[in-house]
């Protein structure tokens, strides 16, 4: 009889242990862009609300740095868990002691170019000498400083918040842009594209990749089934994005109104398409969301060489994927 | 119901035409003129209400733009305790109600002691001020726009207005930079710079009410709708991502227009519900914004089109009332036509003496009155007078055609000619050009072995042609029968006729005796043409013989006997001048040359034959052409069965 109730017990334990199993509660997360609310990170946005990361078992927030903040700073004081970066960022951060662990790269482009006006005297790169150029305060103006400096083109750098006025107004002769955001932001403020210089950095051999995702390394030793189904359900989120642009503007939109940061169709619409074609990754043999050694070594390099990276670090420890399940089925 | 071929339908319609072309030309001068005059006026309200708002906006404006000037003269000129500037600014404020906020923003490091940033800013709150310095919490101002753009471009600047972190208003940035002479040179030491919401600005313009549907709105400096009656616009849109997101490239040309700071009225690229708008847009010389007013043209024009949507009624309705009044005009001015044609109608079914219509008038329907009236009359005389000459006619024709029946009793029609002598084929045929001709023929027995034949053609036709004829023909066979020689018989003929012949009337003639045993021929001729002598098949020829003079003319005229000899089968054809003078439409005359080759060719076949044959062609040749002279044809030919001896007397 006795040991009947405890076989009892045990079965009702298990079973309780099952439901519970089932019922445990979703993991949280927090992850945070690198930059405001807008259709560069529609992936996050979408996967969110179409609710791919609770489908994976996870309570995702997502939280935005300001203009000043620093992202690789939400990740070292613990305010966030998972954040996207830009590589060349996350290599100095991680060279100045924060322990940055790319876990998905997913811009395999580079989206970065110069902009003067063709009215100006700035016609090619050499113009630049003596210039002023914009760049942004929070940070991304490593690669542009790095070309100027191999091209020994002496330029004042002014750097700016990330508003287009101070080009708009007059006080710099040429502007950093992303082709997916501020190129597109002087075109929506009156500039016709036949009235702007663009000096690609892709076209002078930096075409390093962007934007990718960054976790501490103990996070993902602690947490790396949890940073697997957030790249996973993230992945689902672009592509449900790339399928459904018109709801995912809408989403964005929407998203961005409601903290008041003004927003049109037409400028999401632009920044949707262009980084989608920042994520193709096959141009460079590569699968989904790997970071290129090549790139790695390249971008490793170019820092170095321009003094702006203090240490390093090595390419198996900088670059840990997740491991993701039928990646290559997925088209972004 | 008007018929639509009549004369009223045909006035009408074309007076109306003409009259409504006419009505619509002036009606379309009117309208085009009225329409240049209320654009004129309405550009002139739209300048006036774009003046005006400019004028409000600047009225709120250039107060308040004073203020860091004087302040960055101030701190300009003198020295303050930096600590001190926190009081200043509240002070500030307090004058100032419509200001949110203000700052003087030095440049980093200005106080060695206050670090890299120094800029006490005061903001106005629902109970007092809330103090704070700007770089703290790590607030980098110096790469704002607010602070950067003037510093940069060291010109006062309003920045492009933004959301506000109180309240979310808009808000937009006036900052002017200030300097300090150090070490005698004046250098750039920082912003001054108040911040005020635009919320009562954008309110202003967003109220304005233009017509019943317009609208005003204001665009910034890079384009992005800063008030506008559709909300979610505001600070979003701007013109050009409206015209990228509408696919809509006149839209952007728009913007840039505004913002370079063009001042224009005339058609908007856009519509509203599928409506034409007319704009005015002005810059705002302060910040240059844009300020457009935009009328919809269909209340622009609203009375204009009332008033020509009445005129065009009244139009239709005065072109029914002048069709109606110029149908009853002209129906009643044309009234006696109808009549008329009724009479008319009457007159020519025979009744020649029905009722004309009663004409009062003395105008064109008098004048046809008494056209008609005379016609009438003539028209019975003429009516009378033809059935008198139709009458008369008529009776002459009968005894024309009694006439004819003798003549043509005169010449022998029972054919064959002898038919108990074989010897003689002989076949002729007379047709008349008019009732009673002039021609004859002839051929008897003047013993057993000599028949007699001839052929002749009286000068004239009709009655006493015939009456000539028939006496020729008694004449000729009464002398011929007495036994006389051709030449004898015309001889004597000749001058019978020419007794008593004061109608000086002739005839040629051919007369000729057959001596049935031998085929010999004995001939005269009296002014007659040539017979044709068929030899043989295809062989055939005019016989030439002594003219001699046609009978009637002179009673002393003398004739030649001549002679031939017809061979067995051998044909004689004699003929009037009928056959070779026949004439088609064109005159051409059917000539001897052509008769000579139908005989020559049909001469063969029996005499019968030959001549219809002969009077087919003729047929043939003046196609239906109206004949003018008799034709006469007379075809003898030899077919003895008999030996015949020489020594056979030619005549007994």
């Amino acid at each position: 009889m006795r040991r009947s109730t405890v076989i009892l017990v045990s079965i009702i334990w298990l079973a309780l242990g099952g439901i519970t199993d089932g019922m445990t509660q979703p993991s949280r997360l927090v992850y945070s862009p690198h930059w405001l609310p807008q259709a560069q990170f529609a992936g996050y946005y979408v996967a969110l609300d179409q609710g791919f990361y609770e489908e994976a078992g996870l309570d995702v927030e997502i939280i935005h740095p300001t203009a000043s903040d620093d992202p690789a700073a939400f990740l070292k004081d613990g305010r966030a868990d998972i954040i996207s970066h830009f590589l060349v960022s996350a290599l100095i951060a991680r060279s100045e002691g924060i322990d940055l662990v790319n876990v998905a790269q997913l811009s395999q482009h580079s989206g970065m170019l110069f902009v003067s006006r063709k009215s100006t005297e700035v016609q090619t790169l050499e113009d630049f000498e003596g210039k002023h150029v914009g760049v942004w305060l929070s940070g991304f103006g490593e690669i542009p400083r790095a070309l100027l400096q191999e091209r020994e083109i002496e330029v004042q750098w002014v750097p700016i918040f990330g508003t287009v006025n101070l080009f708009l107004a007059g006080g710099i002769d040429i502007m950093t842009v992303m082709w997916y955001n501020e190129y597109h932001q002087l075109y929506l403020s009156g500039i016709d594209h036949e009235e702007m210089n663009t000096f690609f950095l892709s076209d002078y051999g930096y075409n390093l990749p962007e934007d990718g995702l960054y976790t501490l390394g103990k996070t993902l030793e602690s947490r790396s089934d949890e940073i697997e189904r957030f790249v996973q359900a993230t992945l689902k989120g672009w592509d449900y994005a790339a399928e459904n642009v018109d709801y995912t503007l809408q989403l964005i939109v929407s998203l961005m109104r409601k903290q008041h940061i003004p927003s049109n169709m037409a400028h999401q619409r632009w920044m949707l398409e262009k980084v989608l074609e920042l994520q193709e990754y096959e141009s460079k043999s590569l699968a989904r969301t790997e970071l290129s050694l090549q790139d790695f070594q390249d971008t490793v390099r170019i820092l170095g060489e321009r003094g702006m990276l203090d240490d390093a670090c090595d390419y198996t420890v900088f670059f840990q994927p997740v491991h993701l399940h039928s990646q290559e089925n997925h088209q972004p | 119901m008007i018929k639509r071929n009549s004369l009223s339908y045909n006035i009408i319609s074309k007076g109306l035409l003409f009259t409504g072309i006419l009505l619509m030309v002036i009606l379309s001068i009117f309208y085009f003129y009225a329409r240049q005059s209320i654009e004129e006026s309405t550009r002139e309200n739209a300048i006036m209400l774009g003046d005006k708002i400019v004028a409000e906006l600047e009225k709120e404006i250039l107060p308040i733009e004073v203020i860091p000037h004087k302040l960055a003269l101030m701190l300009e000129k003198a020295t303050f305790d930096p600590d001190s500037l926190f009081s200043v600014l509240e002070r500030v404020l307090d004058k100032h109600p419509t200001l949110l906020s203000m700052q003087i923003a030095y440049k980093p490091y200005f106080f060695p002691e206050k670090g890299e940033s120094f800029a006490p800013y005061v903001r106005r709150e629902d109970q007092g001020y809330h103090f704070r310095l700007l770089g703290e919490h790590g607030y980098r101002y110096h790469f704002a726009d607010w602070y950067q753009v003037p510093a940069v471009l060291e010109e006062p600047h309003w920045s492009e207005p933004y959301y506000g972190e109180v309240g979310q208003a808009i808000m937009t940035t006036y900052s002017v930079p200030f300097y300090k002479t150090i070490d005698g040179v004046r250098t750039f030491a920082g912003i001054v710079a108040f911040d005020m919401s635009l919320d009562h600005l954008t309110a202003v313009v967003r109220d304005i009410g233009v017509l019943e549907t317009g609208y005003a709105f204001i665009l910034s400096r890079n384009g992005v709708l800063l008030s506008h009656f559709t909300e979610e616009y505001v600070m979003h849109e701007s013109f050009f991502s409206l015209a990228e997101e509408m696919d809509f490239p006149g839209l952007r040309e728009t913007g840039r227009s505004m913002i370079r700071g063009d001042a224009y009225f005339g058609d908007y690229v856009l519509t509203r519900d599928g409506k034409d708008l007319t704009i005015y847009y002005t810059p705002l010389p302060t910040n240059q914004w844009t300020i457009a007013v935009v009328y919809p043209d269909d209340e622009m024009f609203a009375s204009l089109h009332q008033m020509s949507s009445i005129l065009f009624l009244l139009m239709i309705f005065g072109l029914i009332l002048l069709a109606i009044t110029v149908y009853q005009i002209v129906s009643r001015q044309i009234k006696p036509l109808t009549l008329f044609t009724q009479s008319a109608r009457e007159i020519a079914q025979g009744t020649f003496d029905t009722h004309l219509p009663c004409i009062t008038t003395n105008n064109e329907m008098k004048e046809l009155y008494d056209s008609f009236s005379h016609m009438q009359e003539e028209l019975k005389r003429y009516i009378e007078d033809l059935k008198k000459t139709t009458a008369a006619k008529e009776a002459i024709e009968s005894q024309l055609r009694i006439a004819r029946d003798i003549q043509l009793s005169m010449v022998p029609r029972s054919f064959p000619a002898f038919p108990d002598l074989p010897q003689i084929d002989l076949y002729a045929t007379l047709k008349s050009a008019r009732e009673v001709g002039g021609d004859l023929y002839n051929f008897f027995m003047i013993d057993t072995n000599h028949m007699g034949f001839t052929i002749g053609d009286v000068s004239d036709k009709g009655v006493p042609a015939a009456l000539f004829m028939a006496m020729t023909n008694t004449l000729v066979k009464a002398n011929a029968l007495s036994g006389l020689s051709p030449a004898e018989v015309l001889e004597k003929t000749n001058y019978e006729l020419c007794q008593d012949n004061e109608a000086c009337m002739f005839v040629t003639l051919f007369f000729g005796i057959l001596d049935i045993r031998t085929g010999e021929v004995r001939y005269a001729n009296a002014g007659h043409n040539p017979f044709i002598l068929v030899v043989e098949q295809k062989n055939a020829f005019y016989q030439k013989m002594a003219a001699g003079m046609v009978l009637g003319a002179f009673e002393e005229s003398a004739y030649v006997n001549e002679e031939m000899k017809l061979e067995p089968n051998q044909t004689m054809f004699v003929y009037t001048d009928g056959v070779t003078e026949a004439m088609d439409k064109s005159q051409n005359q059917f000539g001897e040359e052509k008769l000579l080759q139908i005989i020559c060719e049909f001469g063969y076949l029996p005499t019968t034959e030959l001549i219809q044959k002969t009077m087919d062609e003729i047929k043939a040749f003046v196609k239906g052409h109206e004949q003018s002279d008799d034709i006469t044809l007379l075809a003898l030919r030899f077919k003895p069965e008999i030996k015949i001896t020489s020594s056979t007397p030619l005549i007994q």
